[in-house]
């Protein structure tokens, strides 16, 4: 049972930094196994509830992980790789569409409007701050040049129209033939 | 007290900022390891609000070359990755005690009411 709880948390710190650089994740998840067996070892026959405060005081793994991703620069992810395949599935599953209809949707419509909204947004809203934060902090600078910012902005732009403009094309298609 | 317990739950920036240097502090009297760190820091009242948190910022002092880890056979148990302090972490160091002295003595000044 103590075994368990222990087990269960690092379970979950594991898969709240499934997507860090290898070796950050490694070296994070095994300090804190190195931490809980240390803190552990200072009190022999520890019962259920003192474990339970051990791993309270270390704190819950969606933190550690979230300073983990403040301190070493780890964007957050932004969409889930589950949620695309399960509406590609759902696409390719019915029956309502053409091949091309149903391979249109799979390139354009899967992230929605996120993809192009990102590329639109953050480029010119991303700034490079060295050792933000900190005392020592350098000054911020935007993190493309002007010219690349003009192409990504048009590129959005075509992938904005085209998300909006492919759902309603096969929505209408499907209406027409289940008319 | 709400007050405390919200203060403890947020991480600001300044205080990401000062603890980084806390643990190069620490370092300065000789290598140790994770667990002792966390714990020396744990000591001062509101340094650390969850352990868990310092790994990651070890993980991160020792990428930008302010400490080295090693790993060290222990009495008790498995071997332990020991850290200690780089001659860049302690210029570092060095750099932010001057700014912190000059930046806590103005607040100072200013939260007293002498104005700068």
């Amino acid at each position: 049972m103590t075994g368990q709880l222990v087990d269960d948390y690092v379970g979950r710190l594991r898969r709240e930094t499934t997507d860090f650089p290898r070796g950050d994740r490694r070296e994070i998840v095994e300090e804190v196994e190195e931490h809980i067996r240390e803190a552990l070892a200072e009190r022999p026959g520890a019962s259920e509830a003192d474990i339970r405060g051990a791993l309270a005081r270390i704190g819950e793994p969606a933190e550690i992980a979230a300073e983990a991703r403040a301190r070493l620069d780890i964007p957050t992810p932004r969409f889930g790789g589950m949620e695309i395949a399960a509406l590609i599935l759902l696409l390719w599953v019915s029956p309502a569409w053409t091949v091309r209809e149903k391979l249109a949707g799979t390139l354009i419509v899967p992230g929605g409007l996120a993809l192009p909204l990102t590329l639109l947004l953050v480029p010119s809203g991303r700034l490079i701050c060295p050792r933000a934060g900190r005392l020592d902090a350098g000054p911020c600078r935007p993190s493309v040049s002007p010219t690349v910012e003009t192409l990504i902005g048009a590129l959005a732009v075509v992938l904005i129209v085209a998300t909006i403009v492919t759902p309603v094309v096969l929505a209408r298609r499907l209406r027409a033939r289940t008319a | 007290m709400v007050e405390a317990e919200r203060g403890s739950q947020h991480t600001t920036q300044l205080h990401r900022g000062v603890v980084e240097y806390c643990v190069l502090a620490l370092l300065r009297s000789g290598e140790t390891y994770g667990f002792d760190i966390v714990r020396r820091l744990s000591a001062v009242d509101g340094m650390v609000t969850s352990e868990g948190t310092i790994y990651p910022l070890l993980t991160r002092l020792r990428k930008d070359g302010h400490i080295r880890s090693t790993w060290r056979e222990s009495s008790s148990g498995p071997p332990r990755r020991y850290y200690r302090l780089t001659e860049e972490g302690e210029r570092a160091l060095a750099q932010f005690q001057r700014a912190w002295v000059r930046f806590r003595d103005g607040v100072d000044g200013v939260l007293e009411g002498g104005g700068a």
